[in-house]
């Protein structure tokens, strides 16, 4: 600790030192001109932020070399996700008032075409004799069942749901596509899913389930869903509506402004 | 030498006229008459700075930006515009962190939109006129911390202290152990104090010089901070407050004009000085910036004095203050000039150590749960960290536009217009309510706080895992690191955002959100190319101290 003079010497030898700082002002801008001559001496880099940067920089070059590389060779593809394998329900339902007598067909057994699936007898009619009758319920098409209503022994209304299924050979793909994005792809382009567990799946455009007059809210982005078809319906085996799956489908190079879907699917 | 504070006094008056009105305590007794004590009492009041209240069109233009704020927010959190998953809770994450500071902010600067600075009150007026008479004569130490810095700073800053009015003792708190800056204070007149060891870095210095001081105040000012001559005859006044704990006042800086970091330093200190500090003010909450203040002795005594187990002292010493129920006093007069870093190293440097500090508070002090804090102070000592905390937001929003051009990451499910509709209101209003009330927009300001974003995001970490770090001198003469050594990050980003305007041109989907990212990746490209650009002049630049063009001024907040 060197704290020397006390407030009352300090403040006592201060007009003596206007002199003194004279002379300090000459040593300290003698001391300035040093400054100005001294050379910087430059670190070198540190070897951690070499690294770090060199390793930043590579990894910038292999991500624009693949990814160029894959956006030059798909550049007449289009990259899609979230598609969805989809089928169009089958919903039997009771034709009139009655009574459901047997259910032979329970959720996910396939059915053949023409397959019993449930026996319901219909109430008579007032005033028609005779009217009143066993019907059998058949499966219109080949089809795997995907919900049984009706239960044996329990009244029904007409128009009630009985049994739901979908044809297993009539799956198709929705794609969620921008206006954009529809905008350059054709009626027929063809298109490839990669669906887990079953492989590629190739399939053709076959038109767009949207209206495209009814844009959504404001600020939401105007989405379609593109319909494909798969070409080999024997691909189809075991697959199951509501897989979700990535994959591309063709488009053109130009930047055309009007759906070409659509304008296919009207004209 | 007519340009150094010993030859000009506060205003740019000649020497002969500042000596006139007595700079020294010797002289000070000269004047001291009924008629001198009235000159120095305006001459005092000319360094006040009266605070502007806001204008009509600034408090206007502050509410509509919080409105627009939340419309924004309103259509951000709705989940039907949600994306993918991780991106979208990100994205809200990183709107709640900028809208809660934004919030913070403004409600901050309105509550110290109160007009006057209360240098204006009679009991301070009153003070002033007997410390001025002489009448009430308190003992005053000035201590001058140092450690490695430039000896002509160290010699500008010791020689405006030892020349400001009012009797006082100066010290220079040598931690550099350096005999030239013993020399320096024979010299110039001025006490020289040293210890063994560096411990505790800056609080330990002023410790030890506190050990031997009886003083009841002790200003401090860094050894790049010059003080006006009237410095303790405004602020000492205010001690007539028996609560009072310590007088803060802002750092301006005068070389400010020497390089765009200096200038873009001063802005960012402006809008913390000019609209934050006062509010903090209002709420009792302001906290020593470890420069240009003046403490209560026998508040640091309360506390067993400046708290020595961090390098972010300053606050911390604030906070046990403020527990023990002292209360602080924010003056909004410019009383000192200093120096801004001038280099890109050193402002980056200087951000980290801020940063740092506040990170700390808020991991290790905890403010939500100190015990003598009210609610407001325990929010304004969180709230340099939400400042800090925004690097994060940033960052990610800096990264967005890349991870959309290369790998179609969108966190919104929108079209570039439908969010452009939301974001423009809210980003136009905030920009514009910050013109109002600073006067411009300072592109060098965003350009540096976007080159400080890794910096911050480090010392979140740092303080995190209390990883230990040395100090380092704000311009520093004589050495230059490597811009690799500083700006891998900032470089590697650019290299990340040019990668992505390159990929991005062979566009996944052609629309507006990519022309949008295609933009926003060369805008950030540029502006990080800009500092890159600045630090390799930097290292370019000769090693010239900084001085005062002209002595130093008070600066109209």
């Amino acid at each position: 600790m060197a704290t020397t003079s006390t407030r009352r010497s300090e403040t006592a030898s201060i007009p003596q030192t206007n002199a003194r700082a004279e002379r300090a002002e000459l040593a300290i801008s003698a001391e300035s001109e040093k400054w100005k001559d001294r050379p910087h001496h430059k670190a070198r880099p540190r070897v951690r932020s070499v690294l770090m940067l060199l390793g930043i920089l590579a990894l910038c070059a292999l991500v624009a070399v693949t990814q160029i590389q894959r956006r030059w060779e798909g550049r007449n593809r289009l990259e899609v996700k979230q598609a969805v394998l989809t089928a169009d329900p089958i919903v039997l339902e009771a034709t009139g008032n009655g009574r459901v007598l047997d259910v032979t067909v329970a959720k996910g057994d396939r059915v053949a075409a023409g397959q019993t699936l449930a026996l319901v007898e219909y109430e008579s009619i007032p005033g028609q004799a005779d009217s009143a009758k066993q019907v059998e319920m058949v499966a219109p098409a080949e089809a795997i069942i995907t919900e049984v209503l009706a239960v044996p022994g329990v009244a029904v209304l007409g128009g009630t749901d009985l049994v739901s299924m979908y044809e297993p050979t009539k799956l198709y793909f929705e794609v969620p596509m921008t206006y954009d994005d529809i905008a350059r792809i054709d009626r027929t382009s063809k298109a490839r899913f990669d669906v887990p567990g079953f492989g590629e799946v190739e399939a053709s455009v076959s038109g767009v389930e949207a209206d495209f007059g009814q844009a959504g809210e404001e600020g939401e982005e105007r989405l379609a869903n593109l319909v494909a078809l798969p070409t080999d319906v024997g691909q189809l085996t075991g697959m199951a509506p509501g897989i979700i799956v990535d994959g591309t489908v063709e488009r053109h190079a130009d930047d055309a402004t009007e759906p070409k879907v659509l304008q296919s699917a009207n004209g | 030498m007519a340009d150094t504070p010993s030859d000009q006094g506060a205003g740019g008056q000649p020497a002969s006229s500042r000596h006139s009105s007595g700079n020294t305590g010797t002289t000070v007794v000269t004047v001291a008459t009924a008629t001198g004590v009235r000159e120095l009492q305006r001459e005092a009041a000319r360094g006040t700075t009266e605070l502007p209240r806001l204008q009509r069109t600034t408090v206007v233009a502050y509410i509509l930006a919080i409105a627009a704020g939340a419309f924004y927010a309103a259509f951000i959190f709705n989940p039907r515009n949600a994306g993918q998953t991780l991106p979208y809770v990100l994205l809200v994450i990183a709107e709640v962190l900028l809208l809660a500071n934004q919030v913070v902010m403004i409600l901050t600067i309105m509550a110290g939109d109160r007009g006057g600075t209360g240098d204006d009150r009679r009991v301070v007026q009153d003070a002033r006129r007997q410390l001025l008479a002489k009448t009430w004569a308190p003992t005053i130490d000035v201590l001058i911390p140092t450690y490695g810095e430039p000896l002509e700073a160290i010699s500008r800053t010791a020689r405006a202290a030892r020349d400001m009015r009012i009797e006082h003792r100066t010290a220079i708190c040598d931690d550099g152990n350096d005999p030239e800056v013993r020399r320096l204070a024979e010299r110039i007149g001025v006490e020289y104090t040293r210890r063994d060891g560096n411990v505790g870095a800056k609080a330990g210095n002023l410790n030890t010089a506190l050990s031997s001081s009886s003083a009841e105040f002790v200003a401090i000012f860094d050894a790049d901070h010059v003080p006006d001559p009237n410095f303790l005859e405004v602020v000492i006044p205010h001690f007539v407050d028996q609560r009072v704990a310590f007088v803060q006042t802002p750092q301006s800086y005068y070389n400010r004009n020497d390089s765009p970091v200096a200038d873009a330093a001063h802005e960012s200190q402006r809008v913390f000085y000019d609209l934050i500090c006062p509010g903090k003010d209002a709420f009792n909450s302001v906290f020593s910036v470890g420069t240009n203040l003046a403490y209560r002795r026998t508040a640091l005594d309360d506390v067993g004095g400046i708290f020595q187990d961090t390098k972010s002292e300053d606050i911390w010493t604030s906070i046990r203050l403020h527990q023990r129920g002292w209360s602080s006093t924010y003056l909004p007069s410019v009383l000192s000039q200093g120096l801004a870093p001038e280099r890109v190293h050193t402002y980056l440097t200087q951000q980290f150590r801020w940063s740092r500090g506040a990170f700390e508070v808020m991991f290790h002090a905890k403010p939500w749960r100190l015990k003598g804090l009210t609610r407001d102070q325990r929010i304004q000592y969180l709230q340099p960290a939400l400042h800090y905390l925004q690097s994060f937001a940033i960052l990610f929003f800096m990264l967005l536009p890349p991870l959309f051009l290369v790998f179609y990451i969108q966190p919104l499910r929108v079209t570039g217009t439908g969010w452009l509709m939301r974001y423009a209101p809210f980003w136009v209003l905030t920009q514009l309510a910050v013109y109002y009330q600073v006067g411009r927009l300072h592109a060098w300001s965003f350009t540096m706080a976007l080159a400080a974003v890794p910096v911050h995001i480090r010392a979140f970490f740092s303080a995190l895992f209390r990883r230990k770090y040395g100090w380092v001198v704000t311009n520093k003469e004589g050495e230059v690191p490597s811009v690799i050594s500083y700006l891998a990050v900032q470089i590697g980003m650019i290299a990340v955002f040019l990668t992505a305007f390159i990929i991005g041109l062979i566009p996944l989907s052609s629309s507006f959100p990519t022309v949008i990212s295609l933009v926003l990746c060369l805008a950030y490209a540029v502006a990080l190319g800009s500092v890159v650009r600045q630090a390799l002049r930097d290292g370019r630049r000769p090693a010239t101290p900084s001085r005062p063009r002209t002595a130093p001024t008070p600066v109209e907040v």
